[in-house]
């Protein structure tokens, strides 16, 4: 197992802040390949913000991010290991699925941006692929932001609150989806409220509270009762 | 180039299909200067030598707003974030948004022109393409610095307010070289006189465009 600096994912001690604000307070992570990292926490504690500086959009203030090994803010080539899924879709209304794939196919210099967004449509069962991206439903969005963060084969793959607004069926297919990314060596990083959620993709969870990581608990073989009443009393024990 | 073509093209299409910026800011554009048309009811000669002022006045106020407009599409479901995520350099970004909001502002010039010359006095029409250089090399700066500000103030409460307050006062010496410019063009000046002027806005469109790919970068991370 890739484990340190070298692993798909490797934070140490980050810091951020919005103002005099502070929201992350020295998170340390690693996600070897073919690992999910469930993060579980209360609103406000720093999920989004976490995931955003993983993803290289922010700055860290304080420590060490490295992504497939790479510093991710000196080598912009680090970016492509990485697809974001975050609460909006991260596309242009006015242009089509399609249009806003081939857009970006071509910002990730992809040698045939135009097929492989057809693939990722038709893995994700986008039908309405060429209707304005404003006119589709919450749901449609969402795949659609799934695909633009599958587009460039990223190796690590980050999802704030994947399952919310997506019905039963929906969010067994997001499943399905995450699992096979896993299983094809990638790593995965989801925030989300429900430890119901976080268990059924999930390999070891970890409870982010007041800006500070808990340290991850493996998830093979626990029960959902338990892993509740875990996540309840970490959350407590560092809220205090 | 392939990358700067792409994003300059998304804005373009976006733009045929809505036609939203074009429109609202010709509209602007067109009322302002048929109110100033009828507060002043100038003579021939009035309207040759109050030109290069009421047509960057018009340019300026109603260029503002599509900056505006244009910046607040990107942070529409945070767009601007999805290719803040690619691997492409900030300078770059800066550039395909500073090309897109460039093309709009010259269409809008010709707007301007074209309306003042029917509103005003058809002298300037006739001279129009005497015009083309100060006017497009001012909107060369002009939108250099406003694509830098409009990113910046485009995730503020405050933006239709804000980007007006930060831009004229920047763009002033472009705005000011480029009607040196007119002034001469339309006064039939030398040619060396025109140049003058014209050499020095190219100098300013210059350090507006690097400072505007430099500052990008830690701009972008605000906006994002």
């Amino acid at each position: 197992m890739v484990l340190g600096p070298a692993a798909s994912v490797y934070a140490d001690g980050l810091w951020r802040g919005y103002g005099r604000q502070r929201v992350l307070r020295g998170v340390s992570l690693t996600v070897p390949p073919g690992r999910c990292l469930a993060i579980l926490g209360p609103n406000g504690s720093g999920k989004s913000t976490l995931l955003r500086v993983l993803a290289a959009l922010l700055h860290p203030s304080r420590g060490q991010l490295r992504i497939c090994g790479q510093d991710p803010f000196a080598d912009l080539r680090a970016r492509r290991c990485v697809g974001l899924v975050a609460h909006e879709p991260m596309l242009y209304g006015g242009l089509s699925v399609m249009e806003n794939l081939r857009l970006l196919g071509a910002l990730y210099g992809l040698p045939h941006g135009a097929a492989r967004a057809s693939a990722v449509c038709d893995l994700l069962g986008i039908q309405r692929r060429f209707d304005p991206v404003r006119g589709l439903s919450r749901g449609v969005q969402q795949r659609a932001a799934l695909a633009r963060a599958l587009l460039h084969r990223p190796a690590v793959l980050l999802l704030d609150e994947p399952f919310s607004g997506l019905d039963p069926e929906a969010a067994d297919g997001l499943c399905g989806i995450l699992r096979g990314f896993r299983n094809d060596g990638g790593a995965i990083i989801l925030t989300t409220h429900s430890p119901a959620e976080a268990l059924s993709v999930a390999d070891a969870a970890a409870a982010l509270v007041v800006g500070q990581l808990a340290p991850a608990q493996a998830l093979a073989g626990v029960a959902l009762e338990s892993f509740r009443a875990w996540y309840l009393d970490t959350a407590a024990q560092a809220g205090r | 180039m392939r990358v700067l073509a792409a994003l300059i093209w998304k804005d373009l299409i976006i733009e045929v299909r809505t036609r939203e910026l074009l429109t609202s800011m010709s509209l602007v554009a067109f009322l302002a200067l048929v109110i100033l048309s009828l507060a002043f009811e100038p003579s021939p000669a009035m309207a040759v030598n109050a030109a290069p002022g009421v047509l960057w006045v018009t340019v300026a106020f109603t260029a503002t707003l599509g900056l505006a407009r244009s910046h607040a599409l990107e942070q529409e479901r945070q767009a601007f974030q999805g290719l803040l995520l690619t691997p492409v350099s900030r300078s770059l970004l800066f550039l395909g948004k500073f090309g897109a909001n460039l093309v709009f502002v010259l269409v809008l010039q010709l707007v301007v022109v074209v309306a003042f010359a029917a509103l005003f006095t058809p002298e300037v029409g006739r001279r129009a393409l005497w015009l083309v250089p100060p006017l497009a090399l001012g909107a060369v700066g002009f939108t250099a610095i406003g694509t830098l500000l409009g990113t910046m103030t485009a995730t503020t409460r405050l933006r239709e307010v804000l980007l007006p307050i930060l831009l004229l006062p920047v763009v002033l010496p472009v705005i000011i070289l480029s009607m040196a410019g007119l002034n001469a063009a339309i006064d039939g000046g030398a040619m060396g006189e025109i140049q003058r002027s014209l050499k020095l806005l190219a100098a300013v469109d210059i350090i507006y465009l690097v400072l505007g790919m430099w500052l990008f970068e830690y701009v972008a991370e605000d906006a994002a």
